[in-house]
C-alpha cells in the first residue's frame, strides 16, 4: 500500500523546473528522508507534495486520489505540513495553536467538540507540552517552538506528514527529542512521515529511506548505507567525504574527507 | 484566556461601556445628571428639554461613537492577524485614500449624489473607500504571487497616489479648504439618528462576520503556508475579509470622517488583556474601540466648548502616546 506517491513530477517556481521526472512512493509507517545539497529543491520537492505549488507536470497522488482533484480539506484531513519557519507574529497560545489542527475535521466555523479538544491534549502531552499551553507561542525557545509546530500536526491526525528541516537551528539534545517524537509517530501511529534534513548523519539514524536530491531530480534513492556512499557523496555535493558507521547502530556516518584541515595531521591511514 | 474567565472580563468591558456612555450622554453644554440620564434611557421620562438633548442630540451621536469605534477596532484587529503585521491599521489597503478623495471631490467640486437621507459627502466617501480598496484587492491578487505582502505595498502605494490628489483639489480650491480639513481630521459635530442608522448595518454585518472568520484568521497568523497545510481555501478568506473589514471601515470613515489610530491602537490594547486568538480578540477590541472614540468625542465636545474639536485629533494625539508607551514596556508583542 503506498500512501503518498508521485507520477514522473515536474515541480519548480514561475517559469523555471527546478526537480523533474520524481517517482517518489512512501509506505504506512515509514520514514522518507529528502537530502540533498542546498537549493537543490528539497523545500520545493516538499512544497509541491504539501499543495503549495502547483507541480508542473505529472501528479502527486494522495491515497490512492490525485492531490489537486482533492478539496483543499479533504487533502488537510489526510495530509499534514509543518512549513520552515512558520515564525508566529501574533500570540497565540501554544493551546489555541495546536487547537487549529483540528479544523479539517471540525471546520472553521464550529466550535471545538468535546473529542476535538481530547484530541488536542493530547498532542499537547505526547510532545511534552501540557505544562506550557497557556504559554504565548512567541515567547518560546526554538526547540519548543518546533514541539509546538508538532503538536499542531498531531492534532490534525495525518496519515501523511511532511516536515520541512524541523531540526534546522536546533542543538543536539532538542534535535534528538523532536525526531525521537517523528519516529514514534511513524513506528508506533503508522504515520508515513517524509522529512527534509540537512544533517546527513541524523537523516541516517532516524530515516527508512533515504531520496538525495540534486542534479535537478532523484540523484539517488534507497536505504541509507545504498545512499550515502562515498562516491555518490562525494559528486551530488562536490566535495571529498568519508564514510564510517555509527558505533551503536552501524548506520553509514558522514564525515568530510581529505583536505587540508586547520594543519590538522592525517592519522590512521 | 479561559473561557470562563473570558465571559467575566468581556461583561466588565461590556459594563464599562455602558458607565462612559451614560457619563458622556450626560456631559456638554447643558450638563445633565447620570440618573437623569438613566430616566431617560428607561422611558421614565418622556418630556422636557432633557428628553429632547438626550434623545435627539446625544444619544445617536454616543451611539455612533462607539459604533465607529468598535468597527474600526475590529477592522484592525482582523487586518493585524490576516497581515501579521502589528503595525497594520483599519487604512492599509487605501479604504481612508478612496474615502478622502471621495469627499473632497464632493466638497470642492459641490456634487451632489443623494443616497435616501445621505447627502454627497458620505455617499461619495463610501464609494470612494471600497473602490479604493477593490482596486487595490485587482492589483494585488492579479500577479502570480499570492502573497499578502503585495496587498500592503498595493495598498500603501495608491493611499500615497490618492493622497496626493487629495492635496491637489485642496489647493485648487481653496474657498472649501477649511470645510475639507475638517472631514479629513475625522469627527462626530452634528451627527444624527439618520447617520447612526444608515452606518449600522454595515458595520455590524462586517463585526459579525469577521467575528465568524476569527478561527481563519488564527490560522492566517500563524503564516500563510500553515493556514493553507490546514485546508484553508485562503484566497476566497482574504478575499472575504477585505470586504469585510472595508465594508465596516468605509461605513465608519463615510459617517465620521478619517478617524486615525483607534483601529490600530485599540486592539492592541485588548490583546494585552484578552490575547491574540481572534474569537476572543475581536469582541474585546470593538469594546476597547468603542470606549476610546466615545471618550474622544466626548472631550472633543466639551473641552474647549463651545468650539468643537475634531475627535480625530485626540485619538490621535492619545493613541500616538499609548503606542509609544507600549512600544517602551513591549507589552503588547509589537513586532513579536
Amino acid at each position: 500500500m503506498k500512501r503518498l506517491e508521485t507520477e514522473n513530477l515536474s515541480c519548480g517556481y514561475s517559469g523555471r523546473n527546478v526537480l523533474e521526472n520524481i517517482n517518489l512512493h512512501i509506505s504506512p509507517g515509514s520514514i522518507l528522508g529528502l537530502i540533498g545539497p542546498n537549493g537543490a529543491g528539497k523545500s520545493t520537492l516538499l512544497n509541491t507534495l504539501a499543495r503549495m505549488i502547483k507541480p508542473k507536470k505529472g501528479k502527486v497522488i494522495l491515497a490512492s486520489k490525485d492531490l489537486w482533484r482533492m478539496s483543499s480539506r479533504e487533502a488537510a484531513s489526510t495530509m499534514a505540513f509543518t512549513p520552515q519557519d512558520s515564525g508566529n507574529s501574533l500570540p497565540l497560545t501554544i493551546r489555541q495553536f495546536v487547537a487549529l489542527g483540528r479544523a479539517p475535521h471540525r471546520g472553521w466555523l464550529l466550535p471545538l467538540s468535546a473529542e476535538d479538544r481530547a484530541v488536542v491534549e493530547d498532542a499537547l502531552e505526547k510532545t511534552g507540552l501540557s505544562g506550557l499551553a497557556e504559554r504565548c507561542i512567541t515567547e518560546l525557545s526554538g526547540g519548543e517552538q518546533q514541539r509546538a509546530a508538532l503538536a499542531r500536526v498531531l492534532a490534525q491526525e495525518p496519515e501523511v506528514l511532511l516536515l520541512d528541516e524541523p531540526t534546522s537551528h536546533l542543538d543536539i539534545k532538542y534535535q534528538t527529542e523532536i525526531l525521537d517524537l517523528v519516529a514514534h509517530l511513524a513506528h508506533d501511529r503508522g504515520i508515513s512521515v517524509i522529512i527534509s534534513i540537512h544533517d546527513l548523519n541524523t537523516a541516517a539514524l532516524y530515516s527508512d529511506h533515504l531520496a538525495l536530491i540534486g542534479k535537478g531530480g532523484i540523484a539517488s534513492y534507497g536505504t541509507p548505507e545504498e545512499v550515502l556512499r562515498e562516491d555518490i557523496i562525494s559528486e551530488v555535493y562536490d566535495t571529498p567525504v568519508i564514510i564510517a558507521s555509527h558505533p551503536l547502530y552501524g548506520t553509514p556516518m558522514v564525515m568530510p574527507g581529505l583536505k587540508g584541515r586547520n594543519g590538522k595531521k592525517v592519522i590512521n591511514l | 484566556m479561559k473561557p470562563s474567565r473570558y465571559v467575566l472580563s468581556i461583561s466588565v468591558l461590556l459594563l464599562l461601556v455602558l458607565i462612559l456612555a451614560i457619563f458622556c450622554v450626560g456631559a456638554g453644554a447643558v450638563s445633565i445628571s447620570p440618573g437623569e440620564v438613566f430616566k431617560v434611557l428607561t422611558g421614565a421620562v418622556k418630556e422636557g428639554t432633557d428628553y429632547i438633548i438626550v434623545m435627539n442630540f446625544r444619544l445617536p451621536r454616543v451611539i455612533l461613537a462607539a459604533l465607529i469605534g468598535g468597527g474600526l477596532a475590529a477592522a484592525g484587529a482582523a487586518f493585524q492577524g490576516m497581515f501579521r503585521n502589528p503595525l497594520a491599521d483599519p487604512f492599509v489597503v487605501g479604504a481612508s485614500g478612496g474615502a478622502a478623495l471621495g469627499a473632497t471631490m464632493a466638497i470642492a467640486f459641490g456634487l451632489s449624489i443623494q443616497i435616501g437621507p445621505f447627502n454627497s459627502v458620505p455617499v461619495a466617501a463610501f464609494i470612494g473607500s471600497i473602490g479604493a480598496v477593490f482596486f487595490v484587492y485587482l492589483i494585488a491578487e492579479s500577479g502570480e504571487s499570492t502573497s499578502t505582502v503585495s496587498l500592503l505595498l498595493a495598498g500603501t502605494a495608491l493611499s500615497t497616489i490618492l493622497s496626493s490628489a487629495v492635496s491637489l483639489i485642496m489647493l485648487l480650491s481653496d474657498k472649501t479648504l477649511h470645510e475639507t480639513y475638517t472631514w479629513l481630521l475625522g469627527g462626530l459635530s452634528g451627527r444624527s439618528w439618520t447617520d447612526l442608522t444608515g452606518t449600522a448595518p454595515f458595520i455590524l454585518l462586517g463585526c459579525f462576520v469577521l467575528w465568524l472568520l476569527s478561527r481563519p484568521l488564527d490560522a492566517l497568523a500563524s503564516g500563510e503556508k500553515t493556514a493553507m497545510s490546514l485546508g484553508l481555501p485562503i484566497k476566497r478568506t482574504r478575499a472575504l475579509i477585505v470586504l469585510m473589514a472595508s465594508l465596516t471601515t468605509a461605513a465608519s470613515v463615510a459617517a465620521g470622517g478619517i478617524i486615525g489610530f483607534v483601529g490600530l491602537v485599540a486592539p492592541h490594547m485588548a490583546r494585552l488583556f484578552f490575547g491574540s486568538s481572534h474569537r476572543q480578540l475581536i469582541p474585546a477590541s470593538m469594546l476597547t474601540g468603542a470606549l476610546l472614540l466615545m471618550a474622544a468625542d466626548v472631550i472633543a465636545r466639551t473641552a474647549v466648548a463651545p468650539m468643537e474639536l475634531p475627535a480625530g485629533i485626540i485619538t490621535s494625539v492619545t493613541g500616538g502616546a499609548f503606542f509609544l508607551y507600549l512600544l517602551k514596556t513591549k507589552k503588547g508583542d509589537l513586532g513579536g
